[in-house]
This record gives C-alpha cells, structure tokens and sequence, in this order.
C-alpha cells in the first residue's frame, strides 16, 4: 500500500494536497464507527480497519464546533490574528487579552504565546507550541468536565445559540429538540431521548410558554454541548 | 523502464548505501522490544520517605552571601576593586568592587548554622534546615535558570519536576491534582512552561491556584447543585447509550466518571484551598493579615500549601509576588537592601512558618521543603547598593522529608564567587528530590520523539551525604 500511495504521489507531481485527498477520500477512512458482530468476531481488534475507532474531537475543533452550532462562527479567511481571553494583561511579555469568544473567529486565528497559552485549547491537549508534536497525546480528565459545566466561552455560546433557537418557528417543544440534535449531533434523536429531553426542558421551564423560555433551551443547549457525543466522531 | 520512485520502500532501504536502513530498521524493532519489556512501573521504585515536597521558589536569586553564605572577607575588602582575585569570567570589569553583605550573620540554634539578619524567622528553624551552598548552573540568565531549575533544561521543551512526580507516582487523591501551583499573581521568567506537562500527558501539568479573586479556573459552578444535578443525570444516560454504540466504550465510560469527579472537585478543591477556618493563632504565625498585601497574599498560599499536603497533593509550589514593576522579584541589581529586605518580609514568615506548622503536625517527615532561587548574586558591583547575576556557587536549602537538619553542604571560596568543594547540580537535586520519594531518577522515563527521556537528562547524583 506504501508503494501504491509512493507511486500515486509521485505520478500526482509531489503534491502532499492531492495525497491527503487521496487519503480521506478513500472508503476506509470514510468508515463509521459503528462495528458489526460479524467484522467484531472476525477481527476484534479491528488491525484490518474495518470501523473507524471513536476519537474525540481536537481542542480547535471542540472550540469551533461550539462556535459553528451556536451561530457565532465567523467563517472569513485570513485576517489579524485574535488574542485569547487573560484574566491578567502583561504588556511587557505582549500579553494582551481578548474577547471571551475571539469575535467568532476559528481557532486557528487564535494568536499563540508560548508564555501563556490559551487554556481552554490547552485542556483539551493543544500542544505545547514549543515542541514538534507528531501526535497529540489524548487525556480524559475531571479539568475537561469543569471546562464544559463552568468555562465563560462554553455558557455564552449555550446562551448564543438559545437565542437562536427562539427565533426559530419550530412548532413544537419536539421539533425543536430534533433541530438541536441535526444541528449539533448531525442525527434525529430516538424516541427515548426525544422523551427524556422534552421533559428536562419542560422542567426546567418556568413559564406557560416553554418555546419562548429562553433559561430553559439555553440550560439544554449546554447540557447538548456536555455530551461526549458532541466531542467525539463515532 | 523503471523509475528511481518505483522502487519499494524495502528495496530502498537495503539498497541505500552501506545499508544504514537496515540497521535503522533493526534498531526500531530494538526499541519496540524494549519498550515492550519494560512497562512504566505504576508504583515507587522502593519504599517513599517522602509522600509530598513543597517548593517555595524564590523567583529571581536571592543573594547568598546575604543569606545562608557568610564572607568576612568582604568586609574586609570592601570598596577595593576586584581585580585579578576575581575568577568570575562573566564579569570581567577589573573596576567591580567587592561588596559586604549590609546584613550580620549570626549562628543559630543548636546547630549553629550561619543566617544573616534578613532572614530572623528562618533563623528560627535552622535545625531542620540543611543548606547546599554550592549550587551550580548553566547560564546566568532569569529565563534559562528558572527552566533548569523547574524542567532540568536551559531551553525548557520539556516536563516540569512535578509534572514528572504526578506522572510517576500519580495522586493520592483523586478529587485533587498531583501538582498545584500556588501562583501569586505574577508568571515567572521562562513563563508557565516552567510548570508545563511538554510530553507527559496534559493532566501532569500544575493546576493554578491564585492568590486573588477565583483561586482556580472553572471551579465555581454555573448552575446551582440541583440544576446541576438534573443536567448530570440526563448526561449519564446519553452517554452510557453513546459508549454502547462507540467502538471505544471504555474512553467514554471514564469521562462519565470525570463528570463525577469534577462534581465533587467544585467542593473539594475550594474546601481544601479555604483557609478562613484555620484558627487566628495558625493564621497569624503564617503572617496573614500583613499590611503589606503581599505578604498577606503569600502567607495564604503557604498555608494552602499545608492543607494541599495534608489532603495527599504530591507537588506543591508557591511563587513569588512581584512588586513595584521588577523584573522578577529577587532580582536585586540595584535597591539591593529595600528590596531584598522587602522580599524577605514578603516570604520568609510564612516559609518558617510552614516548616513549624507541618513539624508540630507530624508531617515534616514526610514532605519535603525546598527553598530555592534559580541563581544567587554576585559578591560585586559597580555600585555600592546592588548585586548582578551569579551561578557559581548560590545557595538552597532543603527541610524534612529525610534530610538532615542544621546542616551546610559543599562551600564556596572566601569571597563567595566560586564553588570551593562538592558543586552540586539542579540535577542533583532533582534526583535527591525522586529518591526520597521512592523514585530511581534513572527510570522514571516517558519515550517521546524516538528515544526515553528523563527529568535529569544524562546527569543526576543522588546527595547522599545530607540524607538522614
């Protein structure tokens, strides 16, 4: 197979864009996480790649997809970098600090210091800029969980995107629970969890008309932004 | 016809002149061997003496011919230039004069260890102190020196002494981070990758406790416990459906459990940090409720220090406040007496004060205390009111946790500008700091970039001779 990509890349006239192309076109880097009894038998450690393994999202990519379903992702190209949010400024190590959610910009425009990093990249393993990093290393710790309950950005982008969902005409509190769900998961939630959401939401609302409690679909939308299923590909 | 690039990647690699791939090949096979046989012991490689060391950094040198390193000689060649007595190649001005320390020195407790008057709380635990007096480093340089000094290289890159003590011995208590940085309001030169993970995974890096306002990111909940509450519960249930479709159940399992954790980590880490309940008297003897703000804000963060070990964190460290725009808080090359004065008071109460508190507990034993600069100061100066950087022959001083109290090691000539006898490393240091808590500094090792690395690099003695 290296020969084959080798002689492909070559033929392509040595472009690394082409090859990567090349790579996540391809049907087995397109699989689903989703593993069959009959593949999991066969082949239980999965050495033939016959299932994407479940992997959690990069930190850029957690930061940006809060930022996309919220409604608050700028998609403009290029521009200044943007510095993170300091508690504290420090003008002689051009420490500078920035709006809470870097205007919407992705996080790759995020400026990076090596001096003081941004932390909520940094919780979720953006490497130390100093270091070449050929492969992030994947923690799964407490600090992540307090991350998305309590962090400043994750909560005003719960309450971002609440504002969007009043403004929607979704009819129902149903509906709307399944647009948050094509919006955020890509997939229409299951009757179970149609249930069990309705009813959080429901609870939680303190007036006669919950579609326009936006309290309640902001708490809902942070708690869909809690689940692993929103950090993590399957 | 055959193109060069249609060759196969074995062909290539034996045909590549001499051969070097295979031999690249058999070493790579070597190494997955070895890393195979040898698994990363989960436990102390021998018994612990120490379960927790405390490092009060004394951000920016201290000088320690005003501390810990007497020089009569100094007075007695005060003001003459230093001409070729001078061994420092650094400073090679022949017009720099020789400096007396503006402190007396005076003997102390039974062991009559030498400390200068700036130091009078200090002076008061002497025997259970033991100085190195001739520490060595790599560059005279604020920035290099606290890295050397916290990551055992110049150009950091690497993880920090305590990422490297959690990674090695893990926590004793799971609600808490093994290494907590008791930060007061000021990043050091260097900046937080002196306190970094670098390779080790992202939670061996220190958690900052501040002394002003939030003690610690993202610890205050958001929502009240019961909202919180319903949020979890409805968490767990989507996730435990997610981890039986997930080709990964275990991943999302152990986050479920994070959730839980970090629960009870909203509680317990602001209890543990909650100094507003320790009796007046404790209080008091750590210098809280100093006029000076920042004596006030330091003697907090040592008492912290106190409750972080009793509640099992492996690796504590408090930094200094920085104070009217230094550029790190030591680092006297003018106003030597006010601020080094004013450094003293800053400190010095509440690091005596952790070495009696922790005593009269019973956990002196097991935790040890290390005071160091990342540098001393030079015995000379242009001037009469200031000291430049100096590497060596500085001094430390190390409490508890097995080592012998009322002691000096090693020396510095009579001026106090070189190491006389036995010059003693970070490294040294280091892997007396891993040994005493059951850790062989040799193979605490975590394989990055192709090969193993250690704290210590290729150096590293172990001080025996100031081990009790």
């Amino acid at each position: 197979m290296l020969d084959y990509l080798t002689r492909e890349f070559v033929a392509d006239g040595w472009s690394t864009k082409r090859l990567i192309r090349r790579l996540v076109l391809s049907r087995t880097f397109r699989q689903s996480g989703e593993v069959s009894v009959e593949a999991a038998a066969v082949d239980p450690f999965n050495r033939w790649l016959h299932h994407y393994p479940t992997r959690r999202l990069e930190a850029e990519a957690i930061r940006d997809s809060l930022l996309a379903v919220s409604g608050r992702l700028d998609r403009k190209l290029y521009g200044r970098p943007i510095n993170p949010q300091r508690q504290v400024e420090d003008p002689g190590k051009r420490l500078f600090s920035g709006p809470l959610d870097g205007n919407g910009r992705r996080s790759i425009y995020l400026e990076v210091s090596i001096m003081d990093r941004s932390k909520f990249l940094q919780s979720f393993n953006a490497p130390d800029p100093k270091l070449p990093t050929g492969r992030r290393d994947e923690t799964n710790v407490p600090a992540q969980a307090l991350v998305m309950l309590n962090d400043p950005l994750v909560l005003a982008l719960a309450d971002q995107w609440s504002s969007r969902l009043l403004a929607d005409d979704s009819p129902s509190v149903e509906q709307r629970i399944r647009s948050m769900f094509m919006q955020a998961l890509g997939r229409l939630p299951e009757a179970e969890e149609l249930a069990r959401w309705a009813t959080l939401i429901k609870s939680l609302s303190t007036g006669d008309n919950v579609l326009a409690d936006r309290d309640a679909w902001k708490h809902a939308a942070h708690t869909l932004f809690n689940l692993q299923e929103f950090t993590h590909y399957r | 016809m055959t193109s060069h690039f249609s060759v196969t990647r074995r062909q290539l690699l034996q045909t590549t002149s001499t051969g070097f791939g295979w031999l690249a090949l058999a070493g790579l096979i070597g190494e997955e061997a070895r890393a195979e046989a040898l698994p990363r012991l989960p436990k102390a490689h021998f018994p612990p003496k120490v379960r927790s060391v405390v490092l009060c950094f004394m951000d920016g040198g201290p000088s320690h011919v005003d501390t810990f390193d007497p020089k009569p000689m100094l007075k007695k060649h005060e003001g003459e230039k230093v001409g070729d007595q001078s061994t420092n190649k650094l400073y090679s001005d022949p017009n720099r004069m020789w400096l007396p320390s503006p402190w007396e020195f005076r003997q102390r407790g039974e062991s009559g260890l030498w400390v200068s008057d700036l130091f009078p709380h200090i002076a008061g635990v002497v025997d259970e102190i033991c100085v190195v007096r001739s520490m060595v480093g790599h560059l005279p340089l604020h920035g290099q020196q606290n890295l050397l000094l916290h990551t055992g290289r110049v150009t950091g890159q690497h993880p920090s002494l305590g990422a490297w003590v959690s990674y090695g011995l893990g926590t004793e208590n799971h609600d808490l981070p093994g290494y907590v940085l008791l930060n007061n309001d000021w990043v050091p030169n260097g900046g937080m990758e002196n306190f970094g993970s670098s390779y080790l995974p992202a939670s061996h890096q220190a958690t900052m406790v501040r002394a002003k306002g939030t003690p610690v990111d993202n610890i205050v909940p958001a929502d009240a416990a019961n909202l919180q509450r319903r949020k979890l519960a409805l968490l767990s249930d989507q996730n435990a459906a997610f981890a039986g479709k997930s080709s990964d159940a275990a991943a999302i399992e152990a986050a479920i459990t994070n959730y839980e954790t970090a629960f009870r980590m909203q509680t317990s880490l602001p209890d543990v940090v909650d100094i507003s309940r320790e009796p007046a008297h404790i209080q008091a003897m750590y210098g809280i409720g100093s006029r000076d703000e920042h004596q006030n804000y330091y003697a907090m963060q040592a008492l912290r220090a106190r409750r972080l070990v009793e509640a099992g964190v492996r690796f504590i460290e408090i930094t200094c406040p920085s104070f009217d725009g230094n550029n790190s808080p030591w680092d006297q090359h003018g106003a030597l007496k006010a601020n080094h004065e004013k450094n003293a008071r800053i400190t010095e109460q509440s690091v005596a004060a952790l070495i009696r508190d922790l005593g009269q507990r019973g956990l002196l034993e097991e935790t040890l205390v290390v005071w160091a600069g990342e540098m001393g100061r030079t015995p000379h100066h242009p001037g009469k009111d200031g000291r430049d950087h100096h590497i060596n022959g500085y001094s430390i001083f190390l409490a508890g946790g097995g080592i012998r109290g009322g002691m000096t090691y090693g020396s510095t000539n009579e001026f106090g500008e070189a190491v006389a006898e036995n010059s003693v490393t970070i490294h040294d240091i280091h892997a007396t700091i891993l040994h005493q808590m059951g850790v062989d500094h040799e193979r605490l090792t975590y394989r990055h970039g192709g090969r193993d690395h250690r704290l210590t690099d290729v150096h590293g003695r172990i001080l025996k001779d100031i081990l009790s």
